[in-house]
Order: C-alpha cells, then structure tokens, then sequence
C-alpha cells in the first residue's frame, strides 16, 4: 500500500519559517482538507508533499523513500498535482493540455488511447467542449477545468497504480455546480483507493467531501481529525478571526458566516 | 490546408525540396532544370564543366549551407521560445547569435597568434567551437538573468539579450580597431552575415554538428510540450526540467554557434519560422520542430538566391533581406500580443 507522509517537515523562504515542524499523512482512500487562513502555509504544505519545495527540516517520504531520491517520471506516475493558477504557453488545445498528463505514460499508452483517457476526462470535467479550443482563449474556470481533467487523467492512467492527488484550490473560480463536480471527481478517487489532499476554502466544501480535515495557522498544524468533529464553530470563529456559526435544516447544516 | 494540417512534414519537406532546386538554378550563371537532372545522375545528357564547377564547387555548398543554417536557426528558436515560454525568443535578440560572432570575429582577427599551435587537420573546427563557445556563455548568461522560479521575466529576457549584444558589439568594435584590411573584410562579413565565397572545407566541420545538435532536438518534442504548462508543471508530469534546460542551452548553443560559424549572424529566421509554423500547424513540438526546420531552411535558402540575383552580378548582405521581412513581422506579433494581453 502507499504511503506519503511528511514528517515534522519545516520549510523556510530566507529566514522565515513558512511551516514548523508538520507531520500529516495523507492515507490511501481518503479525502483530506485542509483549510486555513490566507498565509497559514496550506500552499506551501501541499508543495511540500508534491516534492517541489526544499526541506529545511524533516522529509517528506513517499512509498518510505524521500521525495529528492525519486526521479520526476517516477513520482508523475505516484502522484498528481493541481496548482492554484496555471497558465499555459502557446496556443495549445484543450485536448492537448489534458494529454500532458499522460507524458510519463507515453511509453505505455498509443495515441489513441491516450486520446481516449483525456477525452473521459474532458468528458468528467465538463470541459470536452474545450478540446479543440486554445486554451489561451478559455476563461478563468474553463482553465481550471481543464487543467483538472489534465490531473485527473494522470491519475487514471495507470489501473495498477494508485496514486496519490494533491490539489491546491481546485474550486477557486468554479461556479457552484462544477465546484461540487469537482470534488465529486476527487471523491470518486479516494473511494477508488487513491490518497486525496486539498487545499479548501469553502468550510461547507469541506464538511461535504472529506474524511478528515486539517487546520492550519500560522505555519503549524493545529488540528486534525473526522471532518465533523475538527469542524466545530468555536475553534473555527478563533481560526477565522471572524464568528462562524453552524445552521441545520432540512436534516443537514451548514457553515455560515456572519462578519462582525 | 486540410492536407496541411494532416500530413504537414511531407508538404514542408516537399517546400524545402523546390526552393533548394530554385537555389541551386538561379543565380549569376543561370543553370537549367536539365543540366540540375543531370548533375545528379538523373538525367544522361552531358553538362557542359562550366556548369559543373558552378553547380558542385560553388553552389552546392552554398544552398546546402543555407538551408542548414536557416533549420538550425529556426529549430533553435523553437526551443528557445518554448524554453522560455516566450514567443518573442529569437537566437539573435537574446545575444546567442552575436556572442557566437563575437567568438567568431576574436578567432579571425586574434586566431593567428594560436593557430600554430593546433595542429592542422582540427583549425578548420576552431572557428565553429569558438563561436559555440560564445553563444553558449550568452545564452547562460541572458537564461540566468531572466529565469527567475520557473517565471521568465520578458523586461529581464529583453534587456539582457540588449546588454549582451551592447557588449559583443563593443568587443567587436575593439577587434575592428585592431584588425589588418583583409581580416576587416571578413569581419564585416561576419557581422553582416552570407553565405557568398562558401566552400566544402569550410562548411563541413560545422555541418557535422547541425547534422547532431537540430535533429537530436525531436526527442525532447513532448517534453518542450509540457514546457508550456510551466517549469513545476512540467515537472508534475514527469519532466526532468533542470536536466532538460541544460541540454536545450547546450543544443542551441551548438546549433545557432555552429551556423554564425558558416554564415555569420543572420537575424529573424529563429524567430519567424517557428511563428509562421505555429500559426498553420499549432505548437505541438513534434511537428513544430521539424516543420519550422525545413521552413527556416526554405527561407534562407529563397532569402540567399534573392541576395545574390537582386543586385548582381553583387550581392546584398542576406541579414539586410531577413531584416526586412523580419523587422516588421516582429513589430506586427508584438502589435498583436499588446493587443491581446493588454501590456
């Protein structure tokens, strides 16, 4: 079984600390949130598990083995990863893009099935409409639906693999019904067996989708658990700095926030 | 056009193929289709010596020399823009190509003073090594500037390559000032650049390493793909991307060197081609580099036969006809680029 573990990890930008002394595991088949306030080092945890960011402290290990002792087609074929913004060069296609995915897989995959996988993920995204299109021309949530085809395709790629998905607020800039596609699509993979890691804003988002849930201030870690019982009102009024109340109706609740 | 965009390679080549016989026909001397048929065995009707020493010693080289100097240009600059994830890259803006000539200009007017000692089957090969030696510091140099986390910086990328043709420019000037009257008719003509008074024993040490720096260029086709996406992007995916831009400077430093080594700068090409390529086939580098090869090859070698039949029984300086088509192309993509992203 996998395993991608970051173990009492610190990463620095200069001097400054941007996250001390974290430890979070993502297991395979779960879905894990992770929300904070702006700053509190979400970005830089999810970096940090990607194998992008240099380690001041600590490792970040992945199958047990630390994340720079692997090469970058091995670790595409382990994980995925989804950026906060993602632009692209030239006047690639929709379908191009989301075939990019696939690169550490060209030697395995012919073109039209390749072809084939990012279609079904176009397809999942809603963004099949895209494929012929540039995507210099697509606006802000239509890029990140593609984009998101393009890490989900990496995901499935391989049957054999499960792989691990990392996503840095993929729902930024969706409206309501392809933000909970999208997480319904993340869902769906950690209910296949795939270790699933996301950076939320949206507390509701969150409550709805993951397992468990990771707060983060200040570059720490400061609570993790069940997604019901970490998402309590009161720690989450202090973490926000803004009072945050939970309201149920119609058998289920809802997070809202007031402002002062 | 849509048999263009389906099987685009073998209508590019086919292109290359028509303007390499238009070049080795036109010219000062005219030589016939026929005579052209029978140089190369086609055809059993007798050419006259005249018309052999022209097509063989003369002109060959010459077209040959063109069009692989204009592939390699043109390929390099492919790269380059996808390198730098830039579609204003281009070999001679960002000072390759001067820091090649620069290289190339010290080994003229300073190679004397070092040439006894190198023995003399490899002094052909001092002038090209030199000049890919000088497009490769200028390449580093503008590259280190300008790449900054996985962002190239346009301001940075432009100025830098402006610094660096400031300073070769200045150390071509010295060398000027030093150079005898035969060293500074070579060295204009570096600077200016063609392909007149080409020979085989000239070109062929820097043909060899075209031969191996522009077609080793295809296998990074996909990875120059994933480029686009962004440096830590394309490293999600599985690209190597520190090792892949070394190669690529490295490459392009070989080819665009290589080429100032046989013609001299000759500017625009890197930049055009790969445009004008992208706009019919789209950016995927597995066709892009190829046709933006034989494209930029085409072009110097049309570019070449017009430089010497314009004017003749002179010559125009080919760099003042690339200048001329390339000027106001790259006023337009910029016109359209400002317009699109507002800058």
């Amino acid at each position: 079984m996998s395993t991608l573990r970051a173990e009492a990890i610190e990463v620095r930008a200069g001097t400054k600390a941007l996250i001390t002394d974290v430890s979070l595991a993502v297991d395979p088949g779960e879905f894990l949130a992770v929300i904070g306030p702006n700053g509190a080092g979400k970005s830089t945890l999810l970096g940090a598990l990607a194998g992008d960011r240099l380690l001041a402290k600590g490792d970040v290990l992945l199958d047990g083995k630390p994340m720079r002792r692997w090469t970058k087609r091995e670790l595409a074929k382990r994980r995925a990863v989804l950026p906060q913004h993602s632009n692209v060069a030239f006047d690639f296609t929709g379908l191009q893009v989301a075939m990019l995915g696939l690169l550490a897989h060209r030697d395995r995959l012919s073109e039209p099935q390749m072809r084939a996988l990012a279609e079904q993920a176009l397809g999942e995204t809603e963004a099949l409409a895209f494929a012929d299109r540039p995507y210099t021309v697509l606006s802000g949530g239509e890029r990140q639906r593609v984009q998101l085809a393009r890490v989900l395709v990496q995901c499935d790629a391989d049957p054999g693999h499960m792989p691990f998905l990392l996503l840095d607020e993929p729902i930024a800039g969706l409206d309501l019904a392809h933000q909970h596609a999208a997480l319904a699509s993340a869902r769906r993979r950690a209910d296949r067996g795939l270790g699933v890691l996301a950076v939320l804003h949206d507390l509701n988002m969150a409550a709805r989708y993951a397992d468990r849930v990771a707060i983060m201030e200040q570059g720490r870690v400061t609570a993790l658990g069940r997604t019901a019982a970490t998402l309590e009102p009161a720690r989450l009024s202090a973490v926000f700095a803004t009072p945050i109340v939970r309201l149920e109706a119609d058998g289920t609740s809802a997070f809202v926030s007031l402002g002062r | 056009m849509d048999l263009a965009l389906k099987r685009p390679i073998p209508l590019f080549a086919l292109a290359a193929v028509a303007s390499v016989v238009g070049g080795l026909c036109v010219g000062a001397f005219p030589v016939g289709f026929a005579d052209l048929l029978s140089a190369i065995g086609l055809s059993t009707t007798p050419i006259d010596d005249t018309t052999s020493v022209v097509l063989y010693a003369i002109r060959a080289p010459r077209v040959l020399a063109a069009f692989c100097v204009g592939a390699a240009l043109a390929a390099g600059g492919a790269a380059l823009q996808s390198l730098f994830r830039n579609p204003l890259a281009d070999p001679g803006l960002l000072g390759v190509s001067s820091g090649a000539a620069l290289a190339a200009v010290s080994v003229i007017v300073l190679g004397e003073r070092v040439m006894h000692v190198i023995p003399p089957d490899l002094r052909p090969w001092l002038l090209p090594v030199a000049a890919f030696g000088g497009g490769l510091v200028a390449t580093t140099i503008v590259y280190r500037l300008a790449a900054r986390e996985g962002v190239t910086l346009i301001g940075t990328l432009l100025l830098a390559g402006i610094a660096i043709n400031a300073v070769t420019s200045a150390g071509i000037g010295m060398l000027v000032f030093v150079a005898d009257d035969q060293q500074l008719r070579t060295l204009i003509f570096w600077t200016m650049g063609g392909f007149g008074g080409v020979t085989w024993v000239a070109i062929i040490p820097a043909l060899l390493i075209l031969a191996i720096a522009v077609p080793t260029l295809l296998p990074a086709a996909h990875l120059l793909d994933a480029l686009a996406l962004g440096e830590r992007e394309a490293g999600h995916v599985g690209v190597d991307v520190e090792r892949l831009k070394r190669r690529l400077v490295m490459q392009v430093a070989l080819a665009v060197g290589a080429g100032v080594a046989i013609s001299g700068t000759v500017g625009f090409v890197g930049l055009i081609a790969p445009h004008i390529v992208r706009l019919l086939l789209g950016p995927a580098h597995r066709t892009l580099l190829p046709a933006a090869a034989l494209f930029g090859g085409a072009f110097l070698v049309l570019a070449d036969a017009l430089a010497r039949t314009l004017v003749s029984p002179a010559e125009l300086p080919i760099g003042v006809l690339t200048a001329l088509v390339g000027g106001p192309f790259f006023l337009w993509l910029l016109a359209g680029r400002a317009a699109r992203e507002g800058l």
